[in-house]
């Protein structure tokens, strides 16, 4: 359990404690891609934020899927609501940058939080392996990425693709 | 003779009690109070204007022997805690907060950059704070007096920890993100300019 460490204060102290919630903004949408408008977003759904068994936020989603979501001690746990919990995401908050978009890396991360599916291959279990060749599933990511940006299907991840992916990521 | 004394914005029981040297329970008490404390019912809400009947000091004899150490201890040593909440890095301002503690809950509203003061019993060691944020209510556990000292590692670990930076990854990964997000020179280890970059982003 993270606790919030607070001094005693003596008379006439001046100091304080700081404690910070940190948000992030997370999109649940019916198909990947980037967020447009209100056609992907999955709107009105209920969830909570959880922290060592607390709830600390519950809400419902917006029209366009949006939540902005608490997270403390960077790192928090989403629940999807519908009659039970219906999804359970674990969500910590990384200050370092992602893989560069140039890296297969970067692309295969940008792919995955866009919410294509590339496979489980990698460390995380996720796809993001930045294996050079892309596999069955990034190629096809990349042609859908590239078709939902009415953009050129090549399924390269060319100058182009890399400065749309990095767009519609936001990183 | 007794001292009127007048309430300003800031001043809280304790703070006029350690003004005037004396405990707070016998400034509160004293019989001339009683109406005031009738109508305020709590001494931690005391309204500027509001005036209280501040009492003599009662001298007192201590005989004791000369070169020697003596310890003499306040009656009542107040206790406070300040607290700023921020949401990534923006001041939670004007927002209501329970603070319950031990058997108690006080509540108010932070102020216009996201500070709460509280009064809380000496002997409390944790308490839950509890903000309401539109329909967000965010809940905090408090450790009173777990703050170690910034030169302990321990000390590092809970103020990067309160200001929001994952520790689960190692402390080591903790100050590197914190370093690049204070555009501090990115070593990952505990220096001066860590030490105090964290003591003001922190508070103390």
């Amino acid at each position: 359990m993270s606790v919030g460490p607070i001094a005693r204060l003596i008379q006439g102290a001046t100091g304080f404690n700081t404690l910070v919630i940190r948000t992030v903004d997370i999109f649940l949408q019916m198909s990947p891609g980037k967020p447009a408008g209100d056609v992907r977003g999955i709107n009105a759904l209920n969830f909570q934020v959880v922290k060592d068994g607390a709830i600390i936020q519950s809400g419902a989603t917006r029209a366009d899927g949006k939540i902005q979501m608490r997270i403390q001690g960077g790192i928090s746990t989403l629940q999807l609501l519908s009659g039970g919990i219906i999804a359970e995401y674990t969500v910590s908050i990384r200050d370092d940058a992602i893989e560069a978009v140039a890296t297969s890396a970067g692309q295969q991360r940008r792919l995955r939080m866009l919410g294509y599916h590339i496979g489980h291959t990698g460390p995380e279990g996720n796809g993001v392996d930045g294996v050079a060749a892309p596999s069955v599933e990034v190629d096809r990511s990349l042609l859908e990425f590239q078709a939902d940006g009415a953009k050129p299907m090549n399924s390269l991840a060319d100058a182009v693709t890399q400065t749309d992916l990095t767009a519609a990521a936001g990183a | 003779m007794p001292t009127q004394h007048t309430v300003q914005q800031g001043d809280c029981i304790s703070s006029i009690a350690a003004q005037y040297g004396l405990p707070w329970r016998k400034i509160w008490n004293d019989p001339a109070n009683a109406a005031l404390k009738t109508t305020r019912k709590d001494p931690n809400v005391l309204f500027p204007g509001d005036v209280l009947t501040v009492p003599d000091k009662e001298r007192k004899e201590e005989g004791r022997p000369v070169d020697s150490r003596h310890v003499f201890k306040l009656k009542d040593p107040p206790t406070r805690i300040k607290i700023r909440l921020l949401l990534d890095d923006t001041p939670r301002a004007n927002l209501h907060y329970d603070l319950a503690v031990e058997s108690k809950t006080i509540n108010g509203t932070t102020d216009g950059d996201g500070f709460l003061e509280a009064i809380i019993p000496p002997s409390a060691a944790t308490g839950v704070l509890t903000v309401t944020d539109g329909p967000s209510r965010d809940i905090f556990q408090l450790g009173f007096g777990t703050l170690d000292p910034i030169e302990t590692e321990e000390g590092v670990r809970k103020r990067l920890g309160a200001l929001g930076f994952l520790l689960d990854d190692g402390l080591d990964a903790a100050i590197r993100a914190f370093q690049a997000k204070q555009h501090l020179e990115v070593n990952g280890r505990v220096d001066d300019a860590l030490r105090s970059k964290l003591k003001e982003k922190f508070g103390q």
